[in-house]
């Protein structure tokens, strides 16, 4: 009879282990769903379990919502530094002031040089 | 109209360039120390002209006055061109570095053409100085587009497209700058006539 009742506590305490072993490997589906494969493994009651899964569903949507904000932000910000790069790109008044300037002066300097050999070369005859 | 970096083959961008250098040896030698001034501001007004944007339907085009220089400038106005476009590809990043000697081709040979046909046009009874400016400039540009497209058609079949494009985009282009260079030369007429009569 002892024996017995020996053998009633291990299947008992076996069963036990296989209850838990089973709850840590298979987690709630539902929540691998909505969040994907990298989900913390728990092992909670099923009523807590199903309020954490619906809390969790909720912020996922909520984390979504935002993100596509955020996406739609992002891409209206890229927009608008193309657009002032372009703009930035423009050659502007400085360019131009810059670009008249160097060619005034490099004619100036080849004037001076060309001038002045061309004198020299007169007084020499 | 401006060629950018890569878009000719290695044989053309090298050949250009040469044809340009040649040229632009054979302008300096034959420079005088009083045509300085002219070309100073001819380059200048050329170097200036590609900022003038002037809207042509949903797009909008810029002047390019070779017609302008090279009838002011005669034969130097290759020169002239080549520097205002050194200047425009390194301030403005018109245009590459290594396709200088086409760009310089393309815009330097409708300017001197354009001084020679202001010469042959403006010579006869029948035009005027500002009729035959105009026409110059006109054609002056017409020519320059059309030596894009040989261009542009000699980089390969890819480009046949874009060379179409460029010519028919340069025909209002052309028109427009008719009527500046008829307008100037009327102006320097009256103003200054040497500044036109005196190209040798």
């Amino acid at each position: 009879m002892k024996m017995w009742k020996r053998v009633g506590w291990y299947i008992t305490l076996m069963i036990l282990v296989i209850v838990c072993w089973v709850g840590i490997c298979f987690p709630d589906k539902n929540v691998e769903k909505i969040i994907g494969s990298d989900v913390e493994e728990h092992t909670f009651s099923n009523a807590h379990h199903d309020e954490l899964s619906g809390t969790c569903a909720e912020l996922v949507i909520e984390f979504r919502k935002q993100n596509e904000l955020m996406k739609r932000d992002i891409h209206q910000m890229k927009r608008e530094i193309v657009m002032l790069r372009q703009q930035m790109e423009k050659p502007n008044i400085k360019d131009l002031i810059a670009g008249v300037g160097f060619i005034f002066g490099l004619f100036g300097v080849g004037y001076y040089v060309h001038a002045r050999a061309s004198i020299n070369k007169n007084n020499r005859r | 109209m401006h060629i950018s970096d890569g878009v000719l083959p290695p044989a053309v961008t090298i050949g250009t360039a040469l044809v340009s250098g040649v040229i632009i040896m054979l302008s300096i030698r034959r420079l005088h120390y009083e045509e300085y001034p002219k070309i100073a501001v001819m380059t200048a007004a050329f170097f200036v002209a590609s900022l003038v944007h002037v809207p042509v339907g949903p797009t909008s085009v810029h002047l390019l006055l070779p017609g302008l220089v090279g009838i002011v400038l005669g034969p130097l106005s290759f020169l002239a061109v080549t520097l205002g476009l050194v200047l425009q590809c390194f301030l403005f990043q018109f245009g590459g570095i290594t396709a200088l000697g086409a760009n310089s081709l393309m815009m330097g040979v409708p300017a001197v053409f354009s001084g020679i046909l202001f010469r042959s046009l403006s010579g006869r009874r029948v035009f005027r100085a500002p009729i035959s400016a105009g026409v110059a400039g006109a054609v002056g540009v017409i020519f320059a587009a059309i030596i894009l497209a040989v261009l542009l058609t000699l980089s390969g079949k890819y480009f046949w497209g874009v060379a179409k494009i460029a010519v028919v985009a340069h025909i209002p282009v052309a028109v427009i700058e008719g009527f500046v260079s008829a307008f100037t030369v009327s102006f320097f007429q009256r103003v200054k006539p040497e500044l036109i009569n005196g190209v040798t």
